[in-house]
């Protein structure tokens, strides 16, 4: 056959089939199946970042808009002020307005100070004494009321100095919840926990928690974490086969782990937390325990010239690491997480915290399924 | 008698008839269901293989981008056109995976990128030469003769020999002045046509 070398390349190669190799589909499948398991872990991750996004700048956006409120409202009583000789400045804290929102009572007089009736007297938004606390007085009440419009502005200022002086001298805890204060926390946490192969790990990562309100957060961060587990396979007692068995599996595991959860505080001390992690594998090792069976049958005649079969099973047991290339397959498990918590406060902005905590994944780990569930007891610095 | 023959020709029928043709498989893979995709998978994975085969040696490598380029596939099989005639789809199935593959393979390499951008091509008319094949050389050898090509040479004539691109094609994929692409092929064939015949005195 006289053809061409290109043509018969072309030829050659143009419909040129390696087969299926076996088990390829099932791999396919599997590796599938994780691709939209991390797809949608990193969806959520996603979700989870906008949402998060969205409570940082809401709260920012609304103490902003209260703050253009209060804004008015002092601009404007202070435009009304201008016509007016107050006697006594008192600002009120309302309820429902918070701190921001301050409103003049005038014409009254509190701590036995005399009241200037002869000078014309207006009421600023009078509010009920019974509604509202005093938080400070103006004791320079008889040159205030000889003044005719610096005074009031005077006197705002120092009362309002004095409310946020007073209002920060109070504990600012992210859990106080006020809108004006940080919602933030953050902190670091080291801990340790045994898996089922009576093996300890280290857990050491930051956090970062928003109070959504008093009692519940939002909590993320970022974990060194350690995972292991080992499960071990019963051979079926009627085996009387030779052949090579898995008797067992051991797993340890490194890798970066990306909770999110949520913190519910029972009480001023007590919280408990529920939430899932993303586990990244950085390093993996793991090692199959096999057992190798050797059955035989022996025949022998005794003494009596009786005839006798007996069977002789000879295991040996081996470990073999699995191969990296195949380790590589499984470098993604989700985590179920809970603890629950007891917190200390050293001040008034630091906090430390005992947390013993539970991690389940979600599914057995690679193809022997080992449970890599851990659980242990974490110490928690928040700052 | 005749009811036992109306039954066979049910049965046949039935038979018949559960036999699916690659159009509905296609349209099952397009409805996400499983049992046809594990079908085209199966079916093609070999083809698959053997066109990713001819750009890398690597068996572990070439397995991975055979499964990329399923997900690939699975994922825009609705992009395939379905030719009128039913005797040629399989063939443009077949093509469209080839392409498929080859593209998956070439992004892998990075070869659009590469060095080879910035050679000075000045020899545009090389002189054609023909080696007659003396006797049949088996795929094993002629992916050997191919793996002995510099790696630009080999997409090159895999692309234009193979799965049938343009030179204008091919120049855009990998990056590279159309002229340039089909110096390369010239070389590549030079080149393996003497690799052909240091093949054929050593033996």
């Amino acid at each position: 056959m006289k053809e061409e070398l290109i043509d018969h390349i072309k030829n050659q190669l143009a419909d040129f089939d390696q087969g299926y190799t076996e088990g390829a589909w099932e791999s396919f499948r599997d590796k599938n199946e994780r691709r939209k398991k991390l797809a949608l872990w990193v969806r959520i991750a996603g979700a989870a970042a906008i949402l998060l996004v969205a409570i940082i700048l809401l709260p920012s956006k609304l103490s902003r808009d209260q703050n253009l409120v209060y804004k008015e409202i002092i601009t404007s009583k202070k435009a009304e002020g201008r016509h007016i000789l107050p006697t006594v400045i008192a600002p009120l804290k309302q309820q429902n307005l918070r701190r921001q929102q301050v409103v003049y009572q005038v014409g009254r007089a509190y701590n036995n100070i005399p009241v200037n009736t002869h000078n014309p007297i207006a009421i600023i938004n009078p509010v009920s004494s019974i509604d509202t606390g005093i938080i400070a007085v103006n004791n320079n009440i008889g040159r205030v009321s000889n003044n005719t419009t610096k005074a009031p502005e005077t006197a705002k200022r120092k009362t309002m100095d004095d409310l946020f002086a007073s209002e920060n001298n109070k504990p600012t805890r992210l859990t106080q919840g006020n809108p004006g204060s940080p919602k933030w926390g953050f902190g670091f946490s080291v801990g340790q926990a045994m898996d089922n192969r009576s093996k300890t790990n280290l857990y050491v990562g930051t956090h970062i928690s928003y109070q959504i309100n008093s009692r519940l957060a939002l909590a993320s961060g970022v974990a060194f974490n350690q995972l292991g587990g080992y499960k071990s396979v019963k051979l079926p007692e009627a085996t009387v086969q030779s052949g090579k068995f898995i008797s067992g599996a051991v797993a340890g595991i490194y890798g970066i782990e990306v909770p999110l959860e949520l913190q519910y505080k029972t009480g001023s001390r007590v919280y408990a937390r529920a939430g899932v992690s993303a586990f990244t594998v950085i390093s993996q090792k793991q090692t199959l325990a096999y057992t190798e069976q050797t059955v035989s049958v022996s025949n022998y005649i005794d003494n009596n010239g009786k005839e006798h079969s007996e069977t002789i099973t000879t295991k040996a047991v081996s470990t073999e690491a699995v191969p990296q290339a195949k380790l590589q397959q499984h470098t993604f498990i989700a985590l179920y997480n809970f603890a629950v918590g007891y917190q200390f406060k050293i001040n008034n902005r630091n906090a430390l915290a005992l947390e013993p905590y539970v991690k389940l994944p979600a599914t057995g780990f690679s193809e022997q399924k080992l449970n890599l569930a851990q659980g242990g007891m974490r110490i928690k610095f928040d700052f | 008698m005749k009811s036992t023959a109306l039954f066979i020709n049910f049965k046949n029928e039935a038979r018949v008839k559960s036999i699916r043709r690659l159009e509905d498989i296609l349209a099952g893979c397009i409805d996400g269901n499983e049992t046809c995709r594990e079908w085209i998978y199966r079916a093609y994975y070999g083809y698959a293989r053997g066109v990713i085969s001819r750009y890398t040696p690597d068996q572990e490598l070439t397995a991975e981008l055979v499964n990329d380029s399923f997900v690939k596939v699975f994922k825009n099989v609705q992009a395939f056109v379905i030719p009128a005639e039913a005797e040629i789809i399989e063939k443009a199935f077949k093509g469209w995976l080839a392409k498929i593959a080859s593209r998956t393979v070439i992004d892998f390499l990075r070869i659009a990128k590469n060095h080879h951008q910035t050679e000075e091509i000045t020899e545009l008319h090389m002189p054609e030469s023909s080696v007659t094949v003396l006797e049949t050389m088996n795929v094993r050898d002629i992916l050997s003769l191919l793996e002995q090509l510099p790696q630009l040479q080999k997409v090159i004539f895999n692309m234009y020999e193979i799965e049938g691109f343009k030179h204008e094609e091919i120049a855009t994929v990998l990056n590279i002045p159309v002229k340039n692409s089909r110096v390369y092929l010239a070389r590549a064939k030079e080149r393996l046509r003497l690799l052909y015949q240091q093949h054929i005195n050593k033996s």
